[in-house]
């Protein structure tokens, strides 16, 4: 098993089959959400601010044979519940996340998969390490002849963007939001992003500027903010989607609302042209929960694991070697 | 009084991680499972992961120095570790997986003290329903033994 996809794709080869076939009977319906008006901050904007953790496991993908139901039976939910209480006392470092009715992530397409690549980027990520693709967070197990076969999310770097706003991360699942006039700060704790998106409508910079979270821009809609963000690095990929390397036209637009008091609806559309045949989106509720605390994660602090790593490839070489002789 | 031994047990793998920041696998062996009882000598609370460095006396008096890698330390503070838990001279057994380097080096997926506490350097107990995961289980230090004999035999946690 690697961990090429989500890791929460395991979850999901864990349901038994007949979970993974279409069910007569969803969960049952629930009645509309009367239509809620979120406080506003001493300067009048929507307030948005508070610990929104990702703490709830919905795989990235749903299984084809489930085509357009969105929604898990009970019984599905508490086969997803019981799968991954199960992987979490089987695994190591990571923590446990209820499981959710929520089908897929991914709401658009329908089927809640990821579109197809193009041929084009098909083509560029297979010619990546010779053969082997880009670096995933297993991708050591094929090989660990350097740090460059190592993911960004094993080298400390960053998730990404929208890697770094998925749920369930394997621990350190926090999110957060703080305003001020004029301005809005995301941060993440996986892996200490804290990304500062200014609202008063300046434009992006030019192309040549560019970073790994990328540059983004926020606007109000009524009670959502929408954050547009462009400029992202060539050629890295998003961590736990499917490590395919983007382009430089890679264009996300974040929707954020509070639905609740204690519900905050992120909506995000991906659209790289280069890489996928047709933009998607994902979609997910984060609950508040102002008892959870970010603590820092200095992840490259001491990251004695890489190098264990790659030690540990060079023993079994020289005992490959050994044995030859 | 405690006797300090050191032991390797090669055992089957039977709850391999899947993975994490890192690749598991890749870096320590599943099939080189060690049960180090030793004293503490020092904790890391160190990112992405923390480590907990013991000294171990094997039968002959010789003292090696083991790094016991656990979860990140965000993770181990909200499973109830905390910078009291591991004083230096604290007297420890730990059930882990070797390092393929070779170096003494491990994770560390359980921990037992003398007094009979146990606590998961990993994932167990994790969950939110099983918040306490600093359980007492006895100060009777021949229990203490036996419980190092039973996990030395069983190769579980």
């Amino acid at each position: 098993m690697t961990c090429r996809y989500l890791a929460y794709l395991a979850v999901l080869a864990a349901l038994p089959l007949a979970a993974q076939t279409p069910a007569p009977a969803t969960a049952k319906p629930k009645p509309a959400p009367a239509k809620y008006t979120p406080p506003k901050t001493p300067w009048g904007d929507p307030d948005l601010q508070g610990n929104w953790p990702g703490s709830v496991n919905i795989p990235l993908q749903r299984p084809a044979s489930m085509g357009t139901r969105a929604t898990l039976t009970e019984q599905e939910v508490a086969e997803r519940d019981a799968a991954s209480k199960k992987r979490v006392a089987s695994g190591t470092w990571i923590e446990y996340y209820p499981a959710s009715e929520q089908a897929s992530l991914v709401v658009d397409p329908k089927d809640g998969r990821l579109p197809a690549m193009t041929p084009e980027a098909d083509r560029r990520n297979k010619a990546v390490r010779g053969g082997l693709g880009p670096p995933t967070l297993s991708s050591v197990d094929d090989r660990a002849d350097s740090w460059t076969d190592f993911d960004l999310w094993g080298r400390c770097i960053t998730k990404g963007l929208v890697g770094s706003m998925l749920p369930g991360n394997l621990y350190n699942k926090g999110n957060r939001i703080v305003q001020s006039p004029g301005i809005v700060v995301i941060q993440n704790e996986m892996v200490h992003e804290s990304r500062v998106v200014p609202l008063d409508g300046r434009p992006h910079p030019g192309k040549g500027v560019r970073m790994y979270m990328g540059d983004g821009r926020g606007k109000w809609r009524g009670n959502t903010l929408v954050v547009e963000t462009t400029n992202f690095v060539k050629d890295i990929a998003m961590n736990g989607i499917n490590f395919a390397l983007l382009t430089e036209d890679l264009k996300i637009t974040e929707r954020f609302a509070r639905i609740a008091p204690d519900k905050l609806s992120y909506d995000a559309t991906i659209e790289d042209p280069g890489t996928w045949t047709r933009p998607w989106t994902m979609h997910v509720t984060y609950p508040l929960d102002p008892t959870y605390e970010l603590y820092e994660y200095a992840c490259h602090e001491s990251n004695y694991g890489l190098a264990d790593i790659l030690k540990g490839a060079r023993a079994e070489e020289r005992k490959a070697a050994e044995g030859k002789k | 009084m405690l006797r300090l031994s050191l032991s390797i047990v090669a055992a089957l793998a039977v709850a391999v991680p899947l993975c994490a920041h890192h690749s598991f696998s890749a870096e320590f062996d599943t099939n080189k499972v060690v049960i180090l009882q030793g004293t503490v000598t020092q904790m890391e609370w160190v990112n992405p992961h923390a480590y907990i460095h013991i000294a171990v006396k094997d039968a002959s008096g010789v003292v090696t120095n083991w790094a016991i890698e656990g979860n990140t330390p965000n993770s181990l503070l909200r499973a109830g570790l905390n910078k009291k838990s591991l004083q230096p001279g604290t007297e420890v057994a730990v059930r882990g997986y070797r390092a393929k380097s070779g170096d003494n080096v491990a994770s560390g997926s359980s921990i037992i003290f003398k007094d009979g506490k146990k606590l998961s350097l990993g994932s167990e107990g994790h969950s939110s329903e099983q918040a306490t995961v600093l359980e007492w289980i006895s100060s009777d230090e021949d229990l203490w033994r036996r419980q190092i004999l039973e996990l030395k035999a069983n190769n579980s946690d």
